[in-house]
């Protein structure tokens, strides 16, 4: 059984005074293995950001369901929906998403305070995240007083620190310069390497590379996907490459 | 080319389109004007010189025109300053767009000009129509009869014209040299600057506390009433520098404390709520302080002129025991004082009628006390003292009881010299032979009669029975030039009120006028038309400025409301992601907002809790006694007020809500 499967998702808005529908998801099948590491690419406007909040429970579907786990995201109650996002999902932002008024390691702390759990645990539980992702040294720190790169891994050990069944990582890469984006791919690449399961919704070529699969988003379906396999990322990058070609002018995809 | 209304027309849009921050900003504008011109129609009107005790009126109007300058000053400055950082984005948007910096100061010239016009058009109109039923207001207040017709003070509306005209002016200029020292990038980052964590001031906490604890400290252990006078200001300004001290370090400094444990911290309740204050006192505590302050400026103002006003009565009753009260100068006015009596009581009779009278003779003189020793000369070491003294006879009729006095036997009741001895000497000088009392007992009620004397007095006064006639003359007679014998006729009169008593006055002692050597007398009613103006003045001054400072406070509260929200918004945004229910944050922040609010209506209500004390003794000065009177004046006052500011905080955090849902 995949860890995620989402089936023919539809989400259609409709303006405020009933006017003008907007279809934002047509169609979208996929699922995602427990363990495998899952881009999404597409234009501005293709659906991306809609399908990631449908999957974090952020907003709910026209028509169609996701499955975690076999279990329908529309079974679980409103009021247990913030508990099921917190123990189950775990959120990289392309802006951080950091709060200003905790240290970075209150802002890794949030999710384990708002669950309740012991000052004790949650200590023992930083320190192996912090060590990996090389954060250790700033955790006293505020956010407003270390780098881009710094404040997304600080968001990435918060993702972490919940043992989450799947990272939803929207454009992580996006506020970073280029050595720091390197640097976060590889970590992402080292967490999946340790079993953790991740899906990333983003527009860069280099970030779609390292993923094990890419899916291409078009007009609300997805539109086509690559494998990796065992190939090096700058072959993928290449093919990506290829295939947005195609997308953007609009022909069929050849592969 | 542009065309020359460009700009005029591009301020009109901003300002429509700022709405929720100039709309506020405008409708304080217009209201401090109206209060100002009306304050000065007050001080200038030529109508109010007719009526007695407007002397009073006037010059508290004229009080009152400074307060409200000042406050209009303070509103102004603060609502403008926190627009013009809301909008910095705004400003710089516009200068990347192209706006050269002088264009800016042209659009921020013509808003000024509109805001300008707004506010003086509103204020001067709301001012004018107003300006009667304030007159109205005042002059039932000070119960007088209303005689005049609608009024126009040109003199007001220069006057009211010139200081906002030049409040808008500073803002103006203000505006314009912080958009001339900007960067376009800054302008557009301004608002996302990161906040610095805030430190503790350990400096500033002790000093609040110790100025705190000082101004409680004299509120509370002040007993005298012109000392507590005399200490009120200086009580009051530590408070407010205490106030200011704890709300900005104090509060951080317990927030810390409460952060440091990690036990507490660290727990779902407690977590957000902490770190969220610490941010939110680090940038509201000085707004809150102001609210706070203000807060108890109009809770003590307006609580006092109410117990004042309802007081009045019990106060004039103190004075003035009997509605009328003749009094003939047996040393330089001849004639029997029977035959006065007769004559006072006939002219009543004539002039409506009186439902009691009674007369006796006073005899006072001021005397030194020193041990069992009076002197009615004072020299340097003794106790300065008010002696009066009545005959048995008047006594016993005034009274009812049956007094029957030896000689040199008294009765004698003493305010002042604490254990007055039972036997005691009156002499002309210290140190000679005299005359020897012995007091029989000591009565707790004496004889008053008519005393213009407002203030409570603090010093010492004897009064004595003694035997007879005889004996009183001997007593004055030790020092003819400094004491004083009167006849006095206190009468009640048969009005219905307080008009018909005035009237009746009136015609009484017109009726006596027309006699020889004049007559002296002291009117309950005619002294009391100058008490209820300045009275009613006091207390319509006290109910206007608080009013006054409860717009600045509704002010401040609905710009802190709005400036919480724009910071809220994202902070919502991340919570949920994060994996909070929209409940829970809703309940976190709504119970931080709260506490934010009512923390300044806490400590105002412990200031005034704290000032009561101070505030009853400095009453007592004004003949106010009634301590349970003025505790339900201050409860009411407190009741009143809380309701308010909750109306004003529901109204405010719609808006709040607003912002905050509008991203979600």
């Amino acid at each position: 059984m995949p860890l995620l499967e989402v089936q023919h998702l539809q989400k259609i808005y409709t303006t405020r005074f009933g006017g003008n529908q907007v279809t934002a998801l047509a169609d979208v099948n996929f699922s995602v293995e427990s363990g495998e590491y899952v881009a999404i690419m597409g234009e501005s406007g293709s659906g991306k950001t809609t399908l990631l909040n449908i999957l974090a429970a952020l907003d709910r579907p026209t028509a169609g369901e996701v499955f975690l786990n076999g279990k329908a995201l529309s079974d679980i109650r409103e009021r247990d929906l913030a508990a099921f996002r917190r123990s189950h999902l775990g959120f990289v932002f392309q802006d951080f998403n950091l709060l200003d008024t905790f240290s970075l390691q209150d802002n890794i702390f949030l999710p384990l305070v708002l669950a309740g759990k012991d000052y004790r645990d949650m200590k023992k539980k930083i320190q192996p995240i912090a060590e990996q992702l090389g954060i250790a040294g700033i955790l006293p720190k505020y956010p407003y007083e270390v780098s881009g790169g710094q404040k997304q891994r600080c968001a990435v050990a918060r993702a972490l620190i919940t043992d989450p069944q799947i990272v939803l990582a929207d454009e992580p890469t996006g506020a970073l310069d280029s050595r720091a984006a390197d640097n976060l791919l590889e970590l992402f690449g080292e967490i999946n390497k340790g079993g953790q399961t991740i899906l990333m919704v983003t527009h860069s070529v280099k970030a779609a590379s390292h993923a094990g699969r890419v899916l291409f988003l078009r007009d609300g379906q997805v539109y086509h996907q690559l494998y990796r396999g065992t190939q090096s990322a700058e072959a993928q990058f290449a093919k990506i490459s290829d295939t947005l070609t195609v997308l953007t002018q609009g022909g069929e995809p050849r592969a | 080319m542009r065309k020359s209304g460009f700009f005029p027309r591009l301020a009109l849009v901003n300002l429509a389109r700022n709405g929720r921050f100039y709309g506020p900003y405008l409708l304080s504008c217009v209201v401090t004007a109206a209060m100002y011109y009306i304050l000065l129609f007050l001080a200038y009107n030529e109508g109010l010189d007719s009526v007695r005790g407007a002397m009073y009126l006037k010059s508290f109007a004229g009080v009152g025109c400074f307060v409200a300058a000042g406050l209009a000053a303070v509103i102004l400055l603060y609502a403008n300053s926190f627009v013009m950082k809301r909008r910095q984005r705004e400003l710089g948007l516009y200068n990347i767009l192209g706006l050269e910096k002088r264009h800016i100061a042209r659009m921020c010239f013509w808003e000024t000009v509109f805001c300008a016009a707004v506010s003086l058009a509103g204020g001067l109109l709301l001012g004018i129509l107003f300006s009667k039923a304030v007159i109205l207001l005042l002059l039932k207040l000070a119960r007088v009869p209303a005689q005049f017709g609608m009024e126009i003070s040109t003199r007001g509306i220069w006057e009211t014209a010139a200081l906002f005209g030049a409040l808008f002016l500073f803002t103006l200029a203000r505006n314009l040299w912080s958009v001339s020292r900007a960067k376009p990038v800054d302008l557009l980052h301004s608002a996302s600057a990161g906040e610095r964590e805030p430190k503790t001031k350990w400096l500033l906490v002790i000093l609040g506390v110790l100025t705190l604890g000082g101004g409680y400290f004299i509120a509370i252990a002040t007993q005298n009433p012109i000392e507590a006078m005399l200490f009120f200001f200086g009580a009051v300004f530590l408070v407010i520098i205490g106030t200011y001290c704890l709300f900005t370090a104090g509060s951080i400094a317990i927030l810390k404390r409460l952060r440091a444990n990690p036990k507490f911290y660290y727990q779902t309740r407690h977590f957000t709520a902490v770190s969220g204050l610490l941010y939110r006192m680090k940038q509201n505590a000085v707004g809150l302080a102001s609210i706070c302050i203000l807060s108890t400026m109009v809770l003590v103002t307006v609580s006092t002129t109410i117990a004042m006003n309802i007081g009045l009565e019990n106060s004039l009753n103190e004075m003035y025991p009997y509605d009328i009260e003749f009094l003939q100068d047996l040393e330089n006015q001849p004639g029997d004082p029977m035959d006065r009596l007769r004559e006072v009581e006939a002219a009543a009779n004539a002039s409506g009628g009186f439902t009691d009278s009674r007369y006796y003779t006073r005899y006072w003189v001021y005397c030194g006390v020193r041990g069992s020793e009076i002197s009615l000369n004072l020299d340097q070491n003794c106790l300065r003292a008010e002696v009066e003294v009545v005959t048995a006879e008047d006594y016993s009729r005034l009274t009812g009881k049956n007094v029957i006095l030896a000689p040199d036997e008294v009765l004698a009741c003493s305010k002042g010299p604490a254990d007055f001895p039972s036997d005691f000497t009156v002499s002309a000088n210290f140190g000679e032979a005299g005359l020897s009392f012995h007091v029989r007992e000591e009565i707790t009620e004496v004889i008053r009669h008519a005393t213009n004397k407002l203030l409570g007095s603090e010093e010492s006064s004897l009064f004595l029975v003694v035997a007879d006639r005889e004996t009183a003359e001997t007593l004055m007679d030790l020092d003819t030039s400094r004491s004083a014998r009167q006849f006095r006729v206190q009468m009640n009169l048969a009005g219905e009120d307080y008009e018909e008593k005035l009237a009746q006055t009136e015609r009484l002692v017109f009726e006596l006028s027309k006699r020889d050597g004049g007559v002296s007398f002291t009117s309950k009613q005619d002294n009391a038309q100058e008490f209820y103006a300045m009275y009613g003045g006091f207390l319509f001054l006290g109910v206007f400025l608080g009013l006054l400072f409860l717009l600045a406070t509704v002010l401040i509260i609905y710009y802190k409301q709005i400036s919480e929200g724009c910071e809220d918004q994202r902070r919502f945004l991340i919570l949920r992601q994060v994996g909070m229910s929209e409940k829970e944050i809703n309940a976190s922040i709504h119970s931080q907002i709260l506490l934010v609010f009512f923390l300044p209506l806490g400590a105002a209500a412990l200031h005034v809790f704290m000032a009561f004390p101070m505030l009853s003794r400095m009453l007592e000065l004004f003949n106010l006694h009634d301590g349970k009177l003025f505790v339900l004046c201050t409860a009411g006052t407190l009741a009143v007020f809380c309701l308010i500011y909750a109306l004003v905080f529901a109204w405010t955090a719609r808006a709040y809500s607003r912002l905050v849902g509008a991203n979600s």
